[in-house]
């Protein structure tokens, strides 16, 4: 029965009886408890994973419970002079293989359960992407656009201060998340440098550039996603130059995706964002189209003419007859109603989440090579630990060499889990969810259980 | 009275509503209301440096001229057509953590909004359009620029998408990026 469900990843539900569960007592498998939410999702393919790795039992049982979760009330005097407590956490799944990671959301729905769901993906996430980190993540449940400037910045300072017995560099970095940028993390690493009376920018990664962001983050969710299809191309033996793309979104990994495959050599036939899309057989003219994007005043397609170019609507997109389909708008796009009419031979998961668990059973059961989002889209958080080391190093780096180094950890992973997937005759999302478990399981047996 | 007739008096009500002229000085005061709750929520007491700010596309003070533009215009739906039952405001972003390292919109940016109904209409559809249309002139007027081509970019759906997780239904149930709700019956 477990077997059966390896392949369906994460969002798929293991059917197993409601058991009591004592928490410490070695699992055996058929045992576990049935849990709920987001947080049971995640368990349910963390459970699957470790029995057909046969991940020792104890070591499976630590992976199922996070290992910290902080939940603050964050008292906040707004501007007109009342006081009203919020609700904030900061969730440590696994720190086995280094720091914990994972941004933090502000959200009138956030709450414990996504939290943790959240921090778990983090670990899998940079665990396959073969960066030194563990994973977390954090938020607060908050309307953050009915606060004032000056009440968003009491509010991050506050919930900073509750939480940072748990932050700090050799710690837990956190990033800008939901409704959280750039000035948010601004103000946690000031906080931070204000109660330790020193400078602690590597407190937080997602900064301005003045402060120690890192260059080349804008584009490089975007510039993995393109690495990534160009080395899937590459095993599959298809030259870039005869290779046609879709990209559907084409805001900031969309584009930069697009412009990075067209400059590689490949054939954008076919782009999309909520206006509608454009294609052309022959190939479109990405650096044209990037052009028309950046003068329209909503940054959108919207308008864009040029010869052979015709109208496609964004579901036509996605049924398009493409060698290669990038998602890269919104979650469960392609879904279990469209997923037969997919023409493309292989699926790179830019957007988080694009494909059901329903659709990817059925791509999966057609041979349509699928590299999931937490492979395809894990370049933002690469670039994220770059800041990091920067910042440790105080030490900057030119734009060449952030692109460097994220090309070749990218190229590394992508093969790992290439060559796992082929071995172990899964699929890719399967394979990175195996690697990912394996190497956060290896990492806590090789450290041993203290004390 | 049948849900065919039901909706028939639906829909000429709000057809009403439509066809009102006063919908461009609604669409006029929700500017202005949005303006203030800018400059509020901005600390600054001149209505005109808000409007300098969101000509030159500060992020800030264009993401809560919006989101005010939101809720007001979730309200005038809501009011207006009783089909409607919830109103979600939703990023179109990929990948949450890569949206505050995107370029910015500017003051013109799209209003992505989810309208959950009980009952499809056209009387709606109309209605948006027509709302579109004045905030679009508002804008315009108020930020003494040219009038964009679109403001709104509203996704209506129903029970069945809902709980089918299909369409934008499906972003409801999301775990990256869940859309917020605006406006609730």
């Amino acid at each position: 029965m477990e077997k059966e469900h390896v392949l369906t990843g994460l969002r798929d539900a293991v059917s197993e009886p409601p058991q009591k569960f004592i928490v410490g007592a070695p699992p055996k498998e058929g045992l576990w408890p049935q849990k709920e939410g987001l947080w049971g999702q995640v368990i349910s393919t963390l459970d699957s994973v470790a029995h057909q790795l046969d991940i020792d039992p104890g070591i499976h049982a630590i992976l199922r419970q996070p290992e910290r979760e902080l939940t603050v009330a964050v008292p906040v005097q707004m501007d007109d002079g009342t006081i009203h407590v919020f609700t904030g956490y900061r969730v440590q799944h696994s720190s086995a293989r280094g720091p914990c990671k994972g941004g933090i959301r502000y959200h009138p729905n956030v709450d414990l359960d996504e939290v943790r769901a959240l921090a778990a993906l983090m670990t899998w996430k940079c665990a396959v992407a073969g960066i030194p980190y563990g994973g977390a993540k954090g938020g607060i449940q908050c309307e953050p656009k009915l606060f004032s400037r000056h009440e968003l910045c009491r509010l991050t300072r506050r919930f900073t201060t509750a939480i940072l017995p748990i932050l700090g560099p050799r710690r837990d970095i956190p990033a800008p998340d939901v409704n959280t940028d750039a000035q948010v993390m601004a103000w946690v690493a000031d906080t931070a440098s204000m109660f330790q009376s020193e400078s602690t920018m590597a407190i937080v990664t997602g900064k301005p550039i003045p402060l120690g962001g890192s260059q080349g983050r804008r584009q490089a969710t975007g510039r993995g996603v393109a690495l990534t299809t160009r080395e899937l191309l590459h095993r599959l033996d298809k030259s870039l130059s005869s290779t046609t793309v879709a990209i559907q979104g084409y805001g900031n990994v969309g584009s930069a995706a697009a412009t990075i495959l067209h400059e590689m050599g490949c054939r954008i036939v076919s782009v999309s964002d909520i206006s509608g899309g454009l294609i052309r057989p022959a190939g479109l003219d990405i650096p044209s189209i990037n052009e028309h994007v950046a003068a329209h005043p909503q940054h959108l397609l919207e308008g864009y003419a040029a010869q052979d170019v015709a109208q496609i609507s964004n579901e036509e997109l996605l049924t398009c007859d493409v060698d290669v389909l990038i998602p890269a708008a919104l979650e469960n796009q392609i879904h279990a109603d469209n997923a037969e009419q997919i023409q493309a031979r292989v699926i790179v998961e830019a957007a988080n989440g694009p494909t059901t668990s329903q659709a990817d059973e059925i791509l999966h059961a057609r041979g349509i090579t699928v590299v999931p989002d937490i492979l395809a889209n894990a370049g933002g958080v690469v670039v994220s630990y770059f800041e990091w080391v920067q910042d440790l190093q105080s030490f900057f780096w030119e734009e060449d060499e952030v692109n460097r180094n994220l090309e070749r950890i990218m190229v590394q992973s992508f093969e790992r889990i290439w060559s796992l997937s082929r071995t172990q005759g899964v699929s890719m999302r399967r394979a990175a969810y195996m690697y990912a478990v394996n190497e956060v399981a290896s990492a806590i047996h090789t450290r041993g259980i203290f004390p | 009275m049948t849900q065919t007739q039901t909706q028939t008096t639906v829909q000429s009500q709000t057809r009403t509503a439509v066809q009102t002229p006063s919908t461009d000085d609604a669409a006029a005061h929700m500017i202005r209301k949005a303006l203030s709750s800018c400059a509020y929520k901005m600390g600054s007491k001149e209505i005109s440096h808000i409007a300098i700010k969101l000509r030159r596309g500060d992020s800030t003070a264009c993401s809560y001229f919006m989101y005010s533009i939101a809720g007001q215009v979730a309200e005038a739906l809501g009011a207006q057509d009783d089909n409607v039952q919830a109103v979600y405001l939703f990023e179109h972003d990929a990948t949450p953590q890569d949206g505050c390292f995107a370029d910015s919109s500017g003051p013109a940016q799209l209003l992505h909004l989810i309208v959950h109904v009980s009952c499809q209409t056209a009387a709606l559809n109309a209605l948006i359009a027509t709302l579109d249309r004045a905030l679009v002139q508002a804008v315009a007027r108020a930020l003494d620029g040219p009038p964009q081509q679109s403001l709104l970019d509203v996704h209506v759906i129903d029970d069945t998408e809902v709980t089918s997780h299909t369409g934008y239904g499906a972003l409801l149930h999301s775990l990256h990026n869940r859309p917020i709700q605006v406006w609730t019956r």
